[in-house]
């Protein structure tokens, strides 16, 4: 009996050593706390990404006020202030280049909120000089007029450019006023008021300077890669949190060997009393079980923030694209109605003429002298009218501009079409149409590189499936290929292909195309090749897990140099 | 000739088209100045707390100065000095701003060296010039051997009184000073009669003339940098060229002479102006705003009205702080 007690005891004490070890190292809180840094840096993204949307909205004029803006910045510096000293501490000491990543990450964004407050006090000098300086110039050209005509077209010159340059933003102009505006100040003896050109010139310079300046702090705090830093400390502090965590796991697992191989010596002896422990066992599994759901739907939910925060890096990049495409037709239909108004002018006048003849025939037939030089004034008018070819530039300036309207209703039907808000649901989706939504929306970027799109599709294909995310698969992909070709230009052939079992949609781009490296990685998520500022390394991981959702396959085919093919399949049974 | 006047008029369209559509996206997003949230998270014992510190003169070296001294928290939260003085008497270099709506601002002091309340606080405290405490352990204990605060410390923070719980408190106790429902704030929210037409007309300069780029958001100002003299030399208004502002912070040559924007909140409650408090009327800041950040003149009769919507922006004071 002695034997046995003395084992039993052995089996308790060991279980007790065992368990107090177990519970001072519970994996659960560790793994909280790792949740915890994880968190921190989703949110981190998120403002960031943010961040850079609501720079692109105050420097277009869609976001009136600084208060979002500046809260922005300041959880930027707060959640990094919390990262720093959160779990990811501990690793710091031991793995150098952790340490050295998450310096870069603050110095990044640092770097980002400096220049995010310079920005903003350009961009507010700059919008009241670009709204007060061409007005002035107008008025002043007007007051020279009668004056001087030579120098009231320097005045033209640099108005114009001033105009051109706020529309369009190009250098040329910006060079002409940089070339001119040295000359205002010699007109100032021609005004009896010098305060108004003395304004504008102050406000020309301030133009010119802000602009520049402005964009520049833009661009700038658009290009640093805080996401891809961000991405890479987070693929290091997983690494370290994971081979922690397996050292743990190991030794436990050893020391849970060693008593199991002790507990079943013992259950030679006490086989019935060890249905206790087993029990207790089982409930550990299920414990476990439990934390690994938990844990899967953790991750499950910040991927899903991520793929928000992909969605809205890309809308900050497409906005000002789109505000540009509806803001240059806009400018020349609003220009043309104006001068159409002004001609209905001219043809007024010639009716008034006309009615006056009529009332001077009514009333006095036999005075033909008077009737014959009225009639002579009307010709005369008519003539000049003629001359200046008034009814056709009238019907090409109308032309002109019902081209503009339905440039730009198109643009908003596409737009419309091509978000469907988020629709969960799934419909029949028409590819083609699709292709074509999406092509209208990447047409600015399409542009950029001379890319010629081949269509290779005309028959309808049906799919059954959430149309907004196959759109931003093919959005993803066209971008990318649009991106690949270099700026000298290249081509573009999509093609709807449908197979026995399944229908195919295929991207060739004459792009630089990929090197097996990048191929092996391009679905993985943070992955990017693109520069500094342009790419989130989620676009195509994303567009592989909406394929995947779609029961499809994507097949990538390249070298590097010869372009790329992407090949799109889903299944039959999807199609009718 | 028709062809010229023509041109004339298209450069012209083509700006109101700009115009046009810059103000249809302005109509878009909301009104560039917001109302002033009701009340901003925090805990009402630590921020009790933080009121007696306020008020207490053991915050200061010689027991001569508390926040109050600077920030009289019944008249609008400032001293109405040029600068304000700390212990011995000191004169400051800049003036003072009002404590009330500071916790809508995005940055602390003039030159928006201090990120946080808190910070401000920490930094204030053992300022040789402002309360010139020597340290913080100093001040902890100075207060620890008076009143009750330890006892209160333990029981509302659940430790023992830290320099980091008394600056938090103060901070705590700040963030309740608010003023919202402001008539103007009224106005924004919908009712038309809460501001005289008056003020509507001021209103619309306050936004035609460009004074609402740098002064909007809930505190009409405080969440920006903005350098003066943009559109005219500072220097030649005498005593503005010497402050360089944030230079000091940054060290970037454009950040000369320049500052965080101030709220125009309690503007017309808290004169003297400017960082240096040089000006003494509203009407001589409006002169030289639209000289040298505007670069426009301005009818008096505009600014008269700008002025009448000034009066319309500050609402009520806080019920502990009269």
């Amino acid at each position: 009996m002695k034997i046995n007690v003395l084992l039993l005891s052995l089996l308790l004490i060991t279980g007790i050593a065992l368990g107090i070890f177990y519970h001072k190292n519970a994996e659960d809180s560790a793994h909280e706390n790792y949740m915890v840094s994880v968190n921190l840096m989703n949110q981190l993204k998120q403002t960031d990404a943010g961040l850079n949307v609501l720079l692109l909205k105050s420097r277009y004029g869609l976001q009136a006020d600084y208060d979002e803006l500046a809260k922005k910045s300041v959880l930027l510096s707060d959640s990094f202030a919390k990262l720093k000293k959160s779990n990811m501490a501990r690793y710091l000491d031991t793995d150098i280049s952790l340490a050295d990543a998450l310096r870069e990450y603050e110095e990044q964004i640092n770097l980002k909120i400096d220049l995010v407050e310079s920005f903003k006090s350009h961009n507010a000098v700059l919008r009241n000089s670009i709204k007060y300086a061409p007005p002035l110039g107008d008025q002043l050209i007007s007051t020279l007029e009668n004056k001087s005509e030579s120098d009231a077209s320097l005045l033209k010159k640099i108005n114009q450019a001033l105009y051109r340059w706020s529309l369009y933003g190009d250098k040329e102009q910006a060079d002409i006023i940089q070339d001119n505006v040295r000359k205002i100040l010699d007109l100032l003896p021609l005004f009896s008021n010098e305060i108004p050109l003395l304004e504008y010139n102050s406000h020309v310079i301030a133009v010119v300077d802000e602009q520049e300046q402005t964009q520049n702090y833009l661009q700038n705090a658009l290009a640093i890669d805080s996401e891809k830093t961000l991405s890479k400390l987070d693929g290091l502090y997983t690494e370290n949190y994971l081979s922690s965590s397996a050292n743990d796991g190991q030794l436990r697992s050893y020391a849970i060997i060693a008593y199991g191989l002790l507990a079943l010596l013992v259950a030679f002896y006490f086989a019935m009393k060890l249905r206790g422990s087993y029990t207790q066992l089982e409930d550990k599994v299920k414990d476990r079980t439990q934390q690994i759901n938990s844990a899967y739907k953790e991750v499950k939910e910040s991927q899903e923030q991520l793929i928000q925060s992909e969605k809205m890096a890309s809308l900050g990049q497409m906005v000002a694209g789109i505000a540009h495409e509806i803001n240059t037709p806009l400018g020349y239909v609003n220009n043309n109605v104006s001068i159409v108004n002004n001609l209905f002018i001219s043809m007024d006048t010639l009716m008034k003429g006309l009615s006056r003849v009529y009332g001077e025939a009514v009333k006095k037939p036999n005075n033909k002298e008077a009737l014959s030089k009225q009639v002579v004034q009307v010709l005369r008018q008519y003539h000049r009218m003629e001359q200046d070819d008034i009814v056709n530039e009238a019907k090409e300036l109308l032309d002109d501009s019902s081209h503009g309207l339905n440039d730009i209703s198109e643009l908003v039907k596409n737009l419309r079409s091509f978000s469907r808000l988020d629709r969960q649901l799934i419909e029949r989706f028409d590819i083609c149409e699709g292709l074509d939504n999406t092509l209208k929306i990447a047409s600015s970027i399409l542009k950029q590189s001379n890319v010629s799109v081949i269509k290779d599709y005309n028959e309808d294909v049906f799919l059954e499936c959430n149309p907004s995310k196959l759109n931003q698969v093919f959005l993803n992909i066209i971008t990318n290929a649009a991106q690949a070709i270099p700026e000298t230009g290249g081509q573009l052939t999509i093609s709807v292909k449908k197979m026995d079992d399944t229908v195919n949609i295929i991207f060739i781009d004459t792009g630089e195309g990929m090197d097996e490296e990048t191929r092996a990685k391009i679905f993985d998520p943070f992955f990017t090749t693109k520069p500094i500022g342009e790419g989130t390394g989620l676009g195509m991981s994303i567009s592989y897990k909406i394929v995947k959702e779609h029961r499809g396959q994507v097949e990538v085919q390249s070298e590097k140099g010869e372009g790329a093919t992407i090949t799109l399949s889903f299944p039959y049974q999807n199609v009718e | 000739m028709l062809g010229v006047t023509l041109f004339l008029r298209q450069t012209y369209k083509i700006g109101l088209s700009i115009g046009c559509f810059l103000m249809s996206q302005a109509a878009l997003s909301a009104e560039p100045i917001l109302p002033i949230p009701s009340s901003l998270p925090h805990d009402p014992d630590k921020a009790a707390l933080g009121k007696l510190l306020f008020s207490d003169v053991r915050l200061s070296k010689d027991n001569s100065l508390s926040c109050e001294s600077c920030h009289f928290l019944d008249r609008a939260g400032v001293d109405f000095l040029d600068q304000s003085r700390g212990v011995n008497g000191q004169l400051n270099k800049r003036n003072s701003p009002t404590v009330y709506n500071s916790a809508l601002n995005f940055r602390q002091l003039w030159d928006g060296r201090i990120d946080s309340l808190d910070d401000q606080v920490r930094v204030v405290v053992k300022n040789p010039k402002v309360m010139g405490m020597d340290s913080w352990e100093e001040t902890t204990q100075k207060l620890k051997e008076t009143d009750n605060y330890a006892e209160q410390f333990q029981n509302i923070y659940g430790r023992p009184i830290n320099s980091q719980d008394i600056q938090h408190a103060i901070a705590e106790y700040e963030r309740t000073l608010l003023t919202p429902n402001s008539p103007f704030d009224r106005y924004l929210k919908g009712d038309a009669n809460a501001i005289n037409q008056q003020a509507k007309l001021g209103y619309q300069y306050f936004k035609s003339y460009g004074c609402v780029s740098c002064h909007q958001g809930a505190n009409v100002g405080g969440n920006l940098f903005q350098k003066v003299g943009v559109l005219k030399d500072i220097n030649l208004l005498k005593g503005f060229g010497t402050d360089m502002g944030r230079f000091a912070v940054t060290g970037n040559e454009w950040d000369k002479r320049v500052f965080k924007v101030p709220s125009l909140r309690l503007a017309v409650l808290t004169p003297p102006y400017f960082h240096n408090g040089s000006v003494r009327t509203l009407r001589e800041a409006i002169d030289i705003m639209t000289e040298f950040q505007l670069g426009r003149q301005v009818p008096d009769a505009h600014k008269d009205a700008i002025i009448e919507f000034l009066k319309t922006l500050p609402g009520d004071l806080p019920k502990g702080g009269k």
